[in-house]
């Protein structure tokens, strides 16, 4: 199932070479290790960039958002099994 | 010179780029549909066409062959982030790049070749850049060829992440393997007309005496296919840059359920004529033929009016169109709605209007194109759609479109 959450959340992230990569976040009072990050994307509302991230942690499928323009962070999505959803 | 083209194409683009996304969807069978409720496979992973189940199979159809399959929604965006990236990268490798479609692209690599060690070289590196900046689940077949239409049959040759150069040697093995459907020109009407005189593989076509296949397929055909039988095609690489502007910008869309109600119908035929009419403001056009399509289950109708003056009004362009829609006393539920703007001009080439009133009209609609380009498509938008859930603009493989967006990014670099 793919839950729309669409929370302002913390992220622990590293800029490096004009990249950047989220590391860690907290949803829910959890804390949230990012082991892998799966795809990374951009896209735009109107001429504010849009950073969007699939992450992976304990089998969980997350996707995260950073707003360059306002700094700000948010989960978008949550997939809790690979099932997205079903006929 | 000897001209080599390279064919790249993406595998089963839509559901690799969310296999990608998603690791947990790797290694199963996946379709896309266009929406939550959608009833149509936009596109299948290879675990799911091993099932039989393929672009255009229904989600009923699909429940019987492969009942595991997971049905997730297209997320067109990230889609077309891939396209214009793997655009950049082809980029890096020639001048001439031509994009086919999303998911494909020529290379003209002839002069290039050497820079880079040779076309091989060209083909292993594409797929390392792709595999390292775009991500490891997303398998391309790259064909290499003296010309387009080899090029493309070798990349379907090896599916998926093939790696297939025809030359002189395989050139008739090849050609003796192809299918018509792998052949690009040959649909499936001209296919039909093949079996019809029987011939079933494209290397007969050789031996087929000149007047008989001009008899059955006119003078052009019948040298395209003796062409095409030989493996020979001369057509160029077209960058997209050299692309010519499209006559027309249509948008369709079909709904969810059957639609009755006439404000709600027209409603939707506003949203439609409001993306493609600020499509031609954006790219400093303007047309002056209005068309409108209505399709319910039975039913089918397509209505235009040509008229003397040009617009990209979207106002203006709409009540065209409504007036289209209640001539044609619709009667029952509507499914599919369709707009489209044609007989289109570039806007320098057309006088400008006298009129006080189309002049408030070009005033405020620059306005709206404005706010609209600075926040995002419909923050602001016409009152009747307030009480409508919006239809926003959506990627589709239509390259007409691609050359208006490329001229608007041109005309709004500039400005
Ligand atoms: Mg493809």
């Amino acid at each position: 199932m793919s839950v729309l959450i669409h929370e302002p959340v913390a992220v622990v992230a590293v800029f490096k070479n004009g990249r950047v990569k989220p590391v860690v976040f907290r949803w829910k009072d959890k804390k949230i290790s990012i082991e892998n990050i799966s795809f990374a994307w951009k896209t735009m509302q109107g001429k504010e960039k849009l950073l969007h991230f699939t992450v992976t942690a304990a089998k969980t499928l997350y996707e995260l958002m950073f707003d360059i323009s306002s700094m700000t962070w948010s989960l978008e999505r949550v997939e809790t099994s690979a099932g997205v959803f079903t006929t | 010179m000897q001209t080599t083209i390279l064919h790249i194409d993406f595998n089963s683009y839509f559901a690799s780029v969310e296999q990608q996304k998603n690791p947990f969807l790797r290694g199963k069978p996946v379709g896309v549909i266009k929406a939550e409720g959608r009833t149509v496979i936009i596109a299948a992973s290879y675990e799911a066409k091993r099932r039989g189940v393929k672009t255009g199979t229904s989600v009923s159809e699909v429940k019987q062959l492969c009942p595991e399959i997971l049905l997730v929604p297209a997320d067109f965006d990230s889609y077309d982030y891939i396209t214009h990236k793997f655009y950049e990268i082809c980029n890096r490798y020639s001048d001439l790049v031509e994009l086919f479609s999303l998911d494909e692209v020529f290379l003209d690599v002839s002069r290039t070749a050497l820079l880079f060690g040779d076309a091989g070289k060209i083909a292993f590196l594409l797929k390392k850049d792709i595999r390292e900046e775009l991500g490891e689940w997303l398998p391309v077949s790259i064909g290499i060829a003296k010309n387009k239409l080899l090029a493309k049959l070798a990349s379907d040759l090896e599916k998926p992440n093939g790696l297939v150069e025809i030359t002189g040697e395989n050139l008739d093995d090849c050609l003796g393997r192809a299918e018509f459907e792998q052949i690009c020109g040959i649909g499936r009407r001209l296919e039909q007309r093949l079996r019809d005189m029987g011939i079933t593989q494209l290397l007969q076509i050789r031996s087929v005496p000149e007047r008989l296949l001009a008899a059955g397929f006119g003078p052009y055909w019948s040298k395209q296919l003796r062409n095409m039988s030989w493996g020979e095609d001369s057509s160029p690489i077209v960058p997209s840059y050299e692309l010519p502007l499209p006559k027309t910008v249509s948008r369709t869309h079909t709904l969810f359920k059957d639609v009755f109600e006439t404000v709600k119908i027209l409603a939707v035929i506003r949203n439609l004529v409001e993306e493609a009419a600020e499509k031609l403001r954006l790219a400093k056009m303007s047309g002056r033929q209005f068309g409108l399509m209505v399709r319910s289950g039975e039913n089918s109708e397509v209505r235009f009016i040509t008229r003397k003056y040009f617009s990209n009004d979207s106002l203006n362009i709409f009540q065209e169109l409504k007036r289209l829609f209640l001539s044609l006393k619709w009667r029952g539920g509507v499914r599919f709605l369709g707009v489209w703007i044609g007989l289109l001009a570039e806007e320098n080439s057309l006088s400008q209007s006298l009129l006080p009133e189309v002049n408030r009209r070009i005033a405020v609609l620059s306005v709206q194109d404005k706010i609209n380009l600075r926040f995002g498509h419909y923050t602001l938008f016409p009152a009747s759609l307030l009480q409508a859930s919006i239809i926003h603009p959506e990627v589709n493989g239509y390259l007409g479109d691609e050359r208006i967006k490329q001229r608007i990014n041109e005309i709004s670099a500039i400005f």
